[in-house]
């Protein structure tokens, strides 16, 4: 039973080890390299599957694929659910040396009555970098691997007249 | 994919309404699991049915409340990063676990709600149900309110891309309670 319900998860579903895997670990998520109003987010991959992005409120499981690809779901409320949820489903290739990734995906928003409202699908591809390790000298500086971006400036702020 | 930070506490209604959980995350989860689950379970909890992705219904009998995911870790970690809620989890049976999860209030008088419960997992380890109980505690220590309820979980499984347009199964309908400032004045 025990192995029943993990195996439904994760490590049975997929023909590749989890263990061991590039993509376990915490990653830095710029969503869509395209977007330069976008900012990044954090996404924590666990080596039993689990999927966190503590930065946004979304969580998921992911599968190994083959060696260097996976593949996972996600789900997020959207406008803290009063508007419905979004389901990612992506699918990732990680380069040789572990330490980025290229992914590409669907993003479906369902209401909260059920009904699919948009499916975003064949956009740009999102980018991951391995997040490191980096010791108290490195105070100062950016961190590693964070892309910049030029915040949207608010709605309400451009003036009318 | 837009969307709004999270909060990273619990809205003080959520909570009065019996949240599923509270935040504090992976770091909590991951200190209170090798404290708390390791050592003293009798059961292992590797291959445990609760490892892994749960969609959360935290009540089915309240048709407003929306569901939240709750990651399970094999080291005996809890995080829910849409509730902003963290915590521990310990086998009890082979079908059967406890949980004690934490999260901050933000809204209202503070504190912050620790929700404690019992899951248990069908056969095929894909449903999960757990009673619980909310407790809401101030800052001075002091216990101001309890509440006990039900919920119901069903697990997440990976999809592929070509599963794109559909909705997630598992993710019971709801409806959006009305927003308190909406109400018309006169």
């Amino acid at each position: 039973m025990a192995a029943t319900g993990r195996h439904a998860a994760a490590q049975d579903a997929s023909p590749v080890s989890m263990a061991g895997h590039p993509l376990v670990g915490a990653w830095v998520v710029d969503r869509n390299p395209d977007d330069h109003t976008d900012p990044p987010t954090a996404v924590v991959y666990t080596a039993d599957g689990g999927w966190i992005d503590p930065v946004l409120g979304v969580a998921g499981m992911w599968r190994a694929t083959g060696p260097h690809s996976a593949e996972w779901t996600a789900f997020g409320l959207v406008a803290q659910g009063a508007q419905g949820y979004f389901a990612l489903r992506t699918s990732a290739e990680i380069d040789e040396a572990g330490q980025t990734f290229t992914g590409t995906g669907t993003v479906t928003i369902v209401a909260p009555d059920g009904t699919v409202v948009n499916t975003i699908a064949g956009g740009p591809n999102s980018h991951g970098a391995r997040l490191r390790m980096e010791s108290v000298e490195a105070a100062g500086k950016p961190f590693t691997g964070v892309p910049t971006w030029e915040p949207a400036p608010p709605p309400g702020g451009t003036p009318e007249s | 994919m837009k969307k709004s930070q999270a909060s990273q506490t619990v809205s003080r209604r959520a909570a009065l309404a019996g949240l599923g959980a509270g935040g504090i995350g992976v770091a909590l989860a991951a200190s209170l699991g090798s404290a708390a689950a390791q050592d003293a379970t009798p059961y292992p909890m590797a291959g445990h049915p609760a490892i892994g992705a749960w969609i959360v219904d935290r009540n089915p009998d309240e048709p407003s409340f929306s569901p939240v995911i709750n990651i399970y870790t094999a080291d005996g970690g809890i995080s829910d990063p849409i509730g902003g809620v963290g915590g521990a989890w310990l086998p009890t049976g082979p079908r059967t676990a406890i949980f004690t999860l934490l999260g901050l209030i933000n809204d209202g008088p503070p504190g912050y709600i620790v929700i404690r419960g019992t899951n248990e997992y069908d056969a095929a380890g894909m449903i999960s149900t757990a009673p619980y109980v909310v407790d809401i505690v101030g800052p001075d220590g002091k216990v101001v309110a309890t509440m006990r309820a039900k919920n119901r979980a069903t697990r997440l499984t990976v999809a592929s891309e070509a599963e794109g347009g559909t909705p997630l199964e598992g993710v019971r309908p709801w409806i959006p309670a009305t927003p308190t400032d909406a109400t018309p004045v006169s």
